[in-house]
């Protein structure tokens, strides 16, 4: 419907109810002007009879009178002419007589056919008659025994009826008469005029006495409304008893309804009121539905755009879970890579794979947390945590690149700053890490500086982070955009620099969640500083202490691609559609030793875990057919799945993502692409203690070189003079120094025990303890880093192992024997050696 | 909202609208109409049925159609005895069912009339027993004796053997009331002639009067027959004897030449005056309501070919008389004792024919 259709339509809808209102008001109108005049004309018609009442009590005054002369007049016959004279000196108005039933008069002379009412006097009764001409005569009989003789009567005079009978006196609006029954007047109200002639005589007044008359058939009195040219009255009669008389009259309408009509007024007032009221709640009415529709079209358009907003996090969402699947993939097996390799030149390349990878996770990972603020889903996971580790988690990190770019990184703590504090310790070492990172993005030479001081107020520490690089600096005109989304500054001089340009726009707005405030102070050219502040809950009292940036960093290093455990009796099933992905977990949980199955779909994973029991199942999230949480609920059906950890693992790195799985049931969460190490905490925080066996140095890796036996025969028999190779030894030390010279040492040492109980085997043919310690010698010469040795060692092993297969067939054995036989010497010999030349290498370092 | 949500919601509106107009106009209208106030409601109590002629049907007839013209309704009792009290019965169930006004139309209930005026205060009686009053009764009666006189007149002109029979009820104020008025009449035209009276004893029973008649013609040789009882059981002998007869209260209908005339009255006109003033509110002002030809309540039913012109003429001319204020109980009257009961110049007041006709006019033997 069209705007203005609505608004005409509404119009009209208001223009009928007005009509509508203004009949039924004009009804009301009439209704109480008719229910008003009704009341008045019952009123005046009680106060008619009132009326009638006084005027036949006047009648009754002078039968009275002449009933009382009669009674005299009974006594005493011959007293008729005193009697006349006294009766015409009471009352000068009328004049009186006796008839007797002859019709002889005496005094006022009347006849007997001017006033037939004389004769129902001489049957007894006393009468008031009335002639046009003659007056009004008031008779009443004389009896004498059972009979009549004279009536006693007194006649007045037209002229004088109305002082006599007048009822002018009543009330000043109000005109009474008495009419005879014949109609004619018998009593006019004083001043009677032609004028009154002609109110009479109006056509209203007399439909008005018309109505009267009819209405007096039936009751005592009556009143009645009328409103004609002459105005607005009320006309009223009542019969007087017993005689032929009338009383008639009118009264103004003012008179009675002066009052009540000021009642009326207001009625009228009021629904004026009402309906201006109404047409004013109309018209706001009106404007409201319109508004009403305009929001609705805004919300439309509102319901809109969220949904395409949706539509973008969604897109996120999932482009998210495709890149890092792939990106799974590359790191997984980059680190795979640069595990197993001992080409340098190899090495390089998969580092440089490591670093670009992970340099496009930190961008994909900036970009999904810029979507869940921006779509309000960033949450906040708060706890208490210790200040220390996260400043040595940050500059550990940040040590790294600054000293990879030469640069200085130089950290001062406020060793009085307490440890214990509240609050989000993932998305505050994000944002130190990227500002620091950005410091040293943004810097080419010099140092960057990271000092931590606070205040204390009460619970609350107000941590004071600053970084100062000596970096570029910002241009003030630039200032204002530095926490803007996208801004990238000074594009000319930072071609050269990554980055989404997110990075300082999620800094700024997670610490604006988090009631944190960031300034910049900056010499554009000569450096920046970025001092953050960020009030944090104090929650023990213990306090940083000194803080020794350089000596964490060393040993944060031991921990780097090391297998912290190993696990050889745990069974681990890998579950995911993705071949790529069960490769790059079963390769990096290899060095477990844990006991490794694969399974490419729930169906199978769960028909797996009917078989045989796992301490652990890594579960990809989403598999065609049933996906991760729906083969969670089956497994979770099955018998023997009560001590079964399981793990997702997902490339949907959103947030709450983590809390949904574990809500479903899962026991640890993992999100893909993920790190050696990621892999290595979640698998042994999951399986249980007592499967957990720490790593001896020298059984790193010692299984992991497959390399052929034969080869190793052929490199054996080239009888090259044993060397140790620093590089790999360190490698398997986390390229720690100390560690290596521990091994080295240790190594050299155990030398000759292990020579002697090798011996005593040989001598033996104890093959199987000879195995074990064979084994043992493989993996501490790979750890110290001679490869002849550990070949050697290898290839004995393997002879060993032929041997003692219970399957081995007698011809094998002789042969395993001959060859153990023939190479025992020489791995003596050059056991010795290598044991010498650590013992050299560790004297000087 | 859509085009659909949107009609519907506008279909309710006008809906609600109307009916709170309607609501509002039909209150209009329950307001400005006075509740329906029960039509008035009078009673009236008959000695016999009210299908039966003489006396009672047209009681009834006029009370109906008074009642009828004045929209009031009318609750009968008929065939009420009067008899253990049925009459008070009666009275108390017109009042419970809503009567204001009750008529008690018989000399019969006088008794029963005495306790009722003061047992219902509030209530408008009427009677035509004049021998009872009371501040809410209303003796009611018509000046049948005109009729009566006139009648007597003609009964005067008409007989041969001067002998009149008249068939009475009971000698009360007004049976003989009617006796003289008629003997008066009749002495009028007549001065020779004579009124025999039979009183039966009873205002109804066939028997007796049907004895008397016979016995008046027969045995005393009267050839002018009148009655006094609710039936007209005298005039059916003398019909059938062939002798002329005067009926009362009801027009035989000029059954034969003898039937000459009846006195009869107007029964509705003169109920609807009465009830008229009852629902005016002024009944129990009235003592009594006494009105007779003056008002056409009273008359002479068409005469029977029998009556000549010459006959016709005179009885015109007393009426004319008596209209003109020559009363019947006026100037000098005997009674049958020899007793002046009025003087020349006197005339009997209303109040002593009403209550206290204790006496027969000169002329006038009563046969036992």
């Amino acid at each position: 419907m069209s705007k203005l259709g609505l608004s005409q339509k509404a119009i009209i809808e208001i223009t009928l109810l007005i009509i509508i209102l203004f009949i039924t008001g004009n009804i009301l109108q009439t209704q109480i002007s008719r229910k008003l005049n009704d009341a008045a004309e019952e009123s005046v018609s009680n106060m008619t009879a009132d009326m009638a009442q006084l005027a036949n009590e006047r009648f009754m005054r002078y039968i009275s009178t002449l009933e009382a002369t009669a009674r005299y007049l009974e006594e005493h016959e011959d007293q008729k002419d005193n009697i006349i004279v006294a009766l015409n000196r009471e009352n000068i108005y009328g004049r009186a007589g006796i008839m007797d039933y002859e019709g002889h008069t005496q005094g006022a002379v009347v006849s007997k056919h001017e006033y037939p009412k004389l004769s129902r006097a001489f049957q007894g009764n006393s009468v008031v008659d009335y002639h046009a001409d003659g007056g009004i005569i008031v008779a009443v009989p004389v009896c004498y025994g059972d009979n009549v003789r004279y009536v006693i009567y007194q006649i007045f005079s037209r002229r004088n009826v109305t002082a006599v009978f007048g009822m002018a006196d009543y009330n000043p609006h109000t005109k009474i008469m008495i009419q005879y029954k014949d109609g004619s007047m018998a009593v006019p109200y004083e001043n009677f005029s032609t004028r009154d002639h002609e109110f009479w005589g109006n056509k209203d007044i007399q439909n008005g006495m018309a109505e009267v008359h009819r209405r007096l058939k039936t009751s005592k009195a009556a009143a009645v409304y009328t409103e004609g040219a002459e105005g607005k009255f009320f006309v009223f009669g009542a019969d007087l008893p017993q005689t032929e008389f009338s009383l008639m009259g009118y009264i103004p309408w003012s008179a009675v309804a002066g009052k009540i009509s000021s009642v009326y007024q207001m009625i009228q007032w009021v629904f004026t009121l009402l309906l201006l009221l109404f047409a004013c709640v109309s018209i706001y009415l009106f404007m409201a539905q319109t508004k009403v529709a305009e929001n609705a079209a805004l919300k439309k358009a509102r319901e809109a755009a969220d949904e395409a907003n949706q539509a973008k996090s969604q897109f996120l969402a999932n482009m998210s879970h495709e890149i890092r699947t792939p990106i799974n993939a590359i790191n997984g097996m980059d680190e795979m890579i640069l595990r197993r390799t001992r080409d340098k030149e190899i090495q390089r390349y998969a580092s440089n794979i490591h670093s670009a990878s992970t340099a496009l996770l930190g961008i994909i990972n900036e970009i999904l947390d810029f979507s869940k603020i921006e779509s309000g889903r960033m949450e906040l996971v708060t706890d208490n945590y210790s200040l220390r580790s996260l400043l040595k988690d940050v500059t550990t990190l940040v040590g790294f690149r600054a000293k990879a770019k030469h640069l200085e990184f130089i950290i001062n703590v406020d060793e009085k700053l307490p440890n214990e504090l509240y609050g989000d310790v993932g998305r505050i070492r994000q944002i130190l890490i990227n500002v620091i990172n950005n410091a040293i993005k943004y810097t080419d030479e010099g140092s960057v500086t990271f000092d931590v001081s606070g205040d204390v107020n009460d619970d609350t520490l107000l941590l004071n982070l600053t970084v100062t690089d000596t970096g570029i600096g910002i241009r003030p005109e630039d200032m204002d955009k530095l926490f803007q989304v996208f801004e990238r500054l000074d594009l000319q001089k930072n071609c050269k620099v990554e980055g989404t340009g997110l990075g300082l726009a999620i800094t700024h707005r997670l610490l604006t969640m988090m009631g944190g405030t960031v300034q910049v102070e900056s010499t554009y050219g000569e450096g920046s500083s970025f001092i953050i502040g960020l009030p944090q809950k104090i929650m023990g009292t213990e306090l940083v202490g000194d803080f020794n940036a350089d000596q964490d960093i060393e040993e944060e290093l031991l921990e780097v691609n090391s297998t912290s455990f190993t696990a050889p009796d745990a069974s681990i099933l890998v579950v995911d559609d993705n071949e790529m992905n069960c490769f790059v977990a079963t390769c990096m949980l290899s060095d477990t030793k844990a006991k490794l199955t694969v399974a490419h779909s729930g169906t199978e994973a769960l028909e797996l875990l009917k078989q045989e029991f796992f301490h652990v199942v890594m579960m990809d999230y989403m598999m065609p057919g049933m996906d991760g949480i729906a083969t969670l609920h089956e497994a979770k059906k099955l018998e023997g799945t009560k001590n079964t950890k399981f793990i997702i693992l997902t490339a949907t790195a959103l947030a709450g993502v983590r809390e949904k799985f574990l809500a479903e049931g899962f026991d640890d969460y993992l999100s893909k692409p993920m790190t050696g190490k990621q892999l290595d905490t979640v698998v042994k925080r999951n399986l249980p203690e007592s499967l957990l066996h720490p790593v001896e140095a020298s059984e790193l890796s010692a299984e992991e070189i497959t390399v052929a036996p034969a080869k190793v025969e052929e490199k054996a028999g080239t009888g090259d003079a044993p060397e140790i190779d620093r590089s790999i030894g360190l490698k398997y030390c986390n390229n720690s120094d100390m560690l290596y010279n521990r091994i080295l040492d240790m190594f050299s040492k155990l030398c000759e025990a292990n020579i002697k109980e090798m011996e005593d085997a040989f001598g033996e043919e104890d093959w199987h303890s000879y195995r074990i310690k064979v084994h043992a010698l493989k993996s501490g010469a790979l750890n110290i880093g001679c490869k002849l040795l550990n070949e050697m060692a290898k290839a004995q092993e393997q002879a060993a192992k032929d041997f003692l297969a219970d399957d081995a067939p007698d011809e094998q054995r002789n042969e395993a024997v001959k060859y153990l036989k023939a190479h025992h010497e020489e791995i003596m010999t050059v056991y010795r050696k290598v044991a010498d030349m650590a013992k050299s290498m560790m004297e000087e370092a | 909202m859509n085009a659909k949500q949107r009609s519907k919601y506008e279909w309710g509106l006008l809906l609600g609208l109307i009916t709170v107009i309607v609501l509002f106009v039909s209150s209009l209208w329950y307001f400005s109409n006075d509740k329906d106030q029960e039509p008035p409601m009078v009673g009236m109590v008959l000695l016999g049925g009210m299908d039966e002629e003489g006396w009672n049907a047209p009681q009834y007839r006029g009370m109906k159609k008074a009642c009828d013209s004045m929209g009031v309704k009318l609750l009968v009792s008929d065939h009420n005895s009067g008899l253990d009290g049925a009459c008070a019965d009666a009275v108390r169930e017109m009042v419970k069912n809503g009567a204001g006004m009750v008529f008690l139309t018989s000399y019969s209930y006088t008794t029963d009339a005495k306790t009722l005026i003061r047992e219902f205060p509030q209530i408008a009686f009427g009677t035509n027993s004049a021998e009872c009053r009371g501040r809410n009764m209303t003796s009611y009666f018509i000046r049948m004796y005109q009729g009566r006189y006139l009648t007597g007149a003609l009964a005067g002109l008409r007989t041969k053997s001067n002998i009149i029979g008249y068939v009475a009820a009971m000698p009360n104020s007004e049976v003989n009331r009617g006796i003289n008025a008629f003997t008066l009449g009749v002495k009028r035209t007549n001065p020779q002639a004579r009124v025999i009276v039979m009183y039966t004893g009873s205002w109804q029973d066939e028997e007796i009067e049907a004895a008397n008649a016979n016995r008046l013609i027969t045995k005393e040789h009267a050839d002018v027959i009148t009655y006094h009882q609710d039936e007209p059981a005298a005039a059916n002998v003398a019909e059938e004897l062939g002798i002329d007869y005067i009926g009362y209260y009801e027009d035989l209908q000029n059954r034969s030449e003898h039937d000459l005339t009846s006195v009869v009255c107007n029964w509705d006109r003169y109920y609807e005056e009465i009830v008229k003033y009852y629902l005016k509110g002024e009944m129990n002002f009235v003592d009594n309501r006494w009105v007779g030809m003056e008002a056409g309540l009273v008359e002479l039913s068409p005469f029977s070919d029998a009556v000549d012109y010459e006959q016709r003429g005179i009885l015109d001319q007393l009426k004319k008389e008596m209209m003109a204020g020559n009363f019947v109980f006026a100037g000098e009257i005997y009674d049958n004792q020899g007793k002046l009961r009025c003087r020349s110049d006197e005339v009997i007041r209303d109040d002593r024919l009403l209550q206290h006709m204790d006496w027969l006019v000169k002329g006038v033997e009563v046969l036992e």
